[in-house]
């Protein structure tokens, strides 16, 4: 339960708060490749938000703040998912804990990853690059995108496939120009 | 060996959020065995954040272009859309998304207004009756709650409950049992739980998601939409008097029984009657497999049962606003099962109701009705009378007509089940112009 807070935070939680919102889609996307539903995903980084402003004092301004949120990030998803333990379908702790206990991938990295990815998503058919808009910003599934676009489920979710596996193949394609 | 193929096939059930416990189990399996598995699916669950964020990115370089859009008689520059704004635009949009963005979590942290108008003594938050506060989850181990939204719409709360108030429109349920008083602005209402969302129509409704994988929907009044999650087709547009459960992975189904004594917010479809209570449960010969049964309405009513409810004003049927009034003093306080209205044209039914222990069963039969041979071999006529408001839907507040029922009884020495027969004996030869009375009325009351 969350009450108002009482009292403004001072200049050192301001100025975490503020580069967390700059970083804010990057945590999503570390929250999101353990947590693949967008509206939970969204509820988490709230959650994180809170969590970061409480804690902002154990955080040292220099060090790697991405990395000290992405912790609170992976913990704060954890508590989430078992705290829902009535979802079916969700993956053991374990399995978790050794999918990301090395923490998020570089985010240099995943910045170069990014802007080369929004590069291919130019290269998508019109059509493919609309379902692939409704899937990852609108958060529709494929029985939701069907009728919007007049489509079977399936055939959305074969249409996504092929985009994903072209979106893959460009990224691999630019990132290897770019490294050579 | 890892099978590829079937890793994939699970990376993007796990991604569109229908992987089944069978598939989670699978997969947790596969993963923990093999590095090589891992890699493929740190990499598929890498690329669904990033694609994540990169679409968004892209939305918002395209919200930025038609703030800026150049103005008439200026040409753009052919060059890509996202360096159309000049760098001190691009500084300002992001010092302006950046604020933007710390006012909406900020906004969002401090959760959602909310009035308590009710707490029960032993409710396990520390609000009291007449605070004001912001909450944007709502956790309570036991006791009740009445709280009011910004939107109008009042909640009763039932412990253990655990839920999200996104806004003042629309809660998630993770679990537990929330009923709803929509009132006139509240109309659009949606309650989420993990199985089900419920769109309100203007209405009283309540939405039970104490059980796993499953969730009770019952309107007590108006109407509601019900859809499973994620779907964008209704289930089923649901009435008042009517219920239905909706499971994970399973066809939605009836709600027979509903149990509880008289208050919003103290009713259940799923738990056993009180130890005090007479009658445990009601049901029916209305089965989803019967081809007649199928095209019957009634294939959605529930049965409410009210522990001590019968009193004059007492709902009689659980479908409409009739009310029983000149209760005979013998018959206050008895066990009360609201039939369904709906019945009374149903010819074919035959209606089973459980009791616990010794009691007089009492059934209540419109005076104008034939006398049904169920009835008179079974019971007897008391020579009592009971009194029913009928009230036109049309104008629900005024009585329309009083109508006159009579009492029949019988005892019943142990517990079991009393078999119940249709309203009228045979059916109608003219079942085109069958404008049949009203329903019969069923109670039950201890032997002393």
């Amino acid at each position: 339960m969350t009450d108002e807070p009482s009292t403004p935070p001072d200049a050192h939680t301001l100025h975490v708060q503020q580069l967390f919102v700059r970083h804010q889609q990057a945590v999503l996307g570390y929250v999101l490749s353990i947590e693949p539903n967008l509206a939970d995903a969204q509820d988490i980084v709230q959650e994180v938000f809170l969590t970061v402003s409480r804690k902002a004092a154990t955080w040292t301004a220099g060090t790697d703040f991405l990395a000290w949120v992405c912790t609170v990030a992976r913990y704060e998803t954890l508590n989430f998912q078992r705290s829902r333990t009535r979802r079916v379908g969700r993956l053991d702790d374990d399995v978790v804990e050794l999918l990301h206990a090395g923490g998020p991938a570089d985010e240099a990295v995943l910045q170069r990853r990014l802007t080369a990815l929004q590069r291919c998503m130019g290269r998508l058919a019109p059509r493919a690059r609309e379902l692939v808009g409704r899937r990852y910003h609108g958060g529709q599934m494929p029985e939701q995108i069907a009728p919007a676009v007049g489509w079977t489920p399936n055939a959305v979710r074969v249409a996504l496939a092929r985009a994903r596996d072209f979106l893959r193949e460009c990224l691999e394609q630019q990132l290897s120009a770019t490294e050579s | 060996m890892m099978n590829t193929r079937r890793l994939e096939e699970l990376t993007d059930a796990w991604r569109d959020g229908c992987l089944t416990e069978a598939d989670a189990a699978e997969l947790s399996a596969t993963l923990r065995e093999s590095e090589d598995a891992r890699c493929i699916f740190r990499d598929g669950a890498q690329m669904h954040g990033l694609l994540h964020r990169a679409v968004m990115a892209a939305a918002v370089v395209e919200a930025s272009s038609h703030l800026s859009a150049p103005r008439e008689g200026v040409r753009a520059v052919a060059r890509p859309r996202f360096l159309r704004l000049s760098w001190g635009s691009l500084a300002a949009a992001a010092a302006l998304i950046v604020f933007c963005g710390i006012a909406l979590i900020q906004w969002m942290g401090r959760g959602v207004e909310i009035e308590v108008v009710q707490r029960s003594s032993g409710a396990s938050v520390e609000w009291k009756a007449g605070d004001k506060v912001r909450a944007k989850e709502l956790t309570i181990v036991r006791g009740t709650m009445r709280l009011r939204l910004a939107s109008g719409v009042v909640m009763d709360v039932t412990a253990p409950v655990e839920m999200r108030l996104l806004d003042a429109m629309h809660v998630r349920v993770l679990s537990g049992r929330v009923t709803a008083d929509v009132g006139e602005r509240g109309k659009g209402f949606v309650i989420e739980t993990p199985e089900a969302r419920v769109v309100d129509l203007g209405t009283v409704f309540g939405v039970d998601a104490s059980s796993a994988a499953k969730t009770d929907v019952v309107v007590f009044k108006g109407q509601v939409e019900v859809f499973e999650k994620g779907a964008k087709e209704r289930v089923a547009l649901l009435n008042q008097g009517e219920g239905l459960r909706v499971e994970r992975n399973r066809r939605a189904s009836r709600i027979v029984n509903v149990t509880g004594v008289d208050e919003t917010g103290a009713w259940s479809a799923q738990e056993r009657a009180a130890e005090s209570a007479v009658i445990t449960a009601v049901g029916d010969s209305m089965s989803a497999d019967d081809e007649q049964a199928k095209k019957w309405p009634s294939l959605r009513n529930f049965y409410r049962i009210v522990p001590r409810g019968l009193r004059d004003g007492a709902l009689a049927f659980a479908d409409e606003l009739d009310q029983w009034s000149a209760v005979p003093s013998s018959l206050v306080g008895a066990d009360l099962v609201r039939t369904f209205s709906v019945d009374a044209f149903n010819w074919w039914m035959r209606m089973t109701v459980a009791i616990q222990r010794p009691c007089e069963v009492f059934v209540f039969v419109d005076a104008r009705n034939e006398v049904p041979a169920w009835l008179s071999n079974e019971f007897t006529n008391t020579g009592e009378t009971i009194t029913l408001d009928w009230r036109r839907r049309s104008d629900p507040h005024q009585v329309a007509r009083k109508l006159e029922y009579a009492v029949w009884k019988k005892t019943v020495t142990q517990a079991g089940e009393v078999q119940l027969g249709p309203p009228y004996p045979n059916p109608p030869a003219d079942k085109m112009s069958f404008s049949p009375n009203r329903m019969f009325g069923v109670a039950a009351k201890p032997l002393r």
